[in-house]
């Protein structure tokens, strides 16, 4: 199970999207809470290339609980809210410090930024288009949790040909 | 001639292709049945009005990716391509008879439909070539005509609009009609 910058992206992608629900002041704390977890951690810890797959599921988990709670909770408590910054903060730091070259080391973070410009969509939508983009994100993670367990058939012929 | 008509290649043609994000993303939009349904799922849902022209695209896809687990462990579904087939049919008839399901009986339908699109993704699912980039661009594409379906279903606020969309609905359910008649002939 790989994913390169896609799977550190994605989970920046659920932050911004939990960030955009809550309070302004809190949106900014938590964007440098995410980005000084994910860069400490990128910077510091050496991962051995064996734990590769455990770090890869547990950012896919992480996908999943961040973009689930846009969708079941919305706007969070303080201590809550930290907690899911700092677990992805965590885990986008080990996933960049085993797949991504330090040259993309802030993307994650910048996608996450995103949370400013989508919390006016969320406010003027009633949170519509994240608890929507959320449940995306949910589906992707849950395939690609899958993928790691399951040999896929690959293209055999179509279902209805 | 009638062979030719029924040539299941145009009903679905989105196989055949490497994989990667590129091909996820179009196999939902090369295959009208896949695409019929996705648009129909978001048109029905504001068609209903909160909370489920929110809740039913963000349950479809959840539920879709657990038929795309079971597609990719080949749990024996029995007949996929009649389970998408008769999914294009009922949402159809759902949208072109105004139908105000319940919200339990609205969201177990079209889990049910999840499972069996989801399913016929899963199956398909390239093993070597960047399958994680293909489970991503087909959910996405699935997202995207939700809310394409949700933005015509919005158009019943405008005159006449209600009707139209009611016709959309009936042509919907025909053309589902014709995937069934292609699948039970297949």
């Amino acid at each position: 199970m790989t994913g390169g910058l896609l799977t550190p992206c994605l989970l920046g992608f659920a932050v911004a999207l939990m960030l955009s629900l809550q309070p302004w002041r809190l949106q900014g704390f938590g964007l440098a809470l995410l980005a000084f977890t994910a860069l400490a951690i990128m910077s510091f810890a050496s991962v051995p290339t064996d734990w590769a797959s455990a770090v890869l599921m547990c950012s896919w988990l992480s996908v999943a609980f961040t973009a689930a709670t846009v969708g079941l909770l919305r706007v969070l408590s303080i201590a809550p809210m930290l907690l899911v910054v700092i677990n992805a903060g965590v885990w986008i730091g080990f996933s960049m410090a085993l797949t991504a070259e330090s040259s993309y080391a802030v993307t994650p973070v910048l996608i996450a930024s995103l949370s400013f410009p989508l919390s006016f969509i969320s406010r003027s939508h009633h949170a519509l288009v994240s608890r929507i983009v959320a449940s995306w994100l949910i589906a992707v993670s849950i395939l690609i949790l899958g993928l790691s367990a399951v040999t896929t058939p690959g293209y055999q012929p179509d279902h209805i040909e | 001639m009638a062979g030719l008509a029924l040539s299941p290649a145009l009903a679905h043609d989105g196989t055949g292709l490497a994989g990667g994000f590129v091909s996820g993303f179009l196999h939902p939009l090369l295959g009208y049945d896949h695409l019929l349904a996705m648009v129909a799922v978001g048109i029905w849902g504001a068609f209903l009005g909160a909370p489920l022209v929110v809740m039913l695209p963000v349950l479809f896809p959840a539920v879709m990716a657990i038929g795309g687990l079971l597609g990719m462990l080949a749990v024996p579904i029995p007949s996929v391509e009649v389970g998408i087939a008769v999914s294009v049919i009922v949402l159809g008839i759902a949208i072109a008879a105004a139908y105000r399901a319940p919200v339990w009986a609205a969201c177990s339908l079209i889990a049910i439909f999840a499972i069996f699109h989801g399913y016929a993704h899963g199956a398909e699912l390239p093993s070597a070539a960047d399958p994680i980039g293909y489970s991503a661009g087909f959910v996405l594409s699935t997202g995207l005509l939700h809310i394409a379906g949700i933005l015509i279903g919005m158009a019943i606020a405008a005159p006449y609009g209600r009707s139209v969309v009611r016709v959309l609905g009936g042509i919907v359910g025909v053309a589902g009609g014709y995937f069934l008649w292609s699948a039970i002939g297949a």
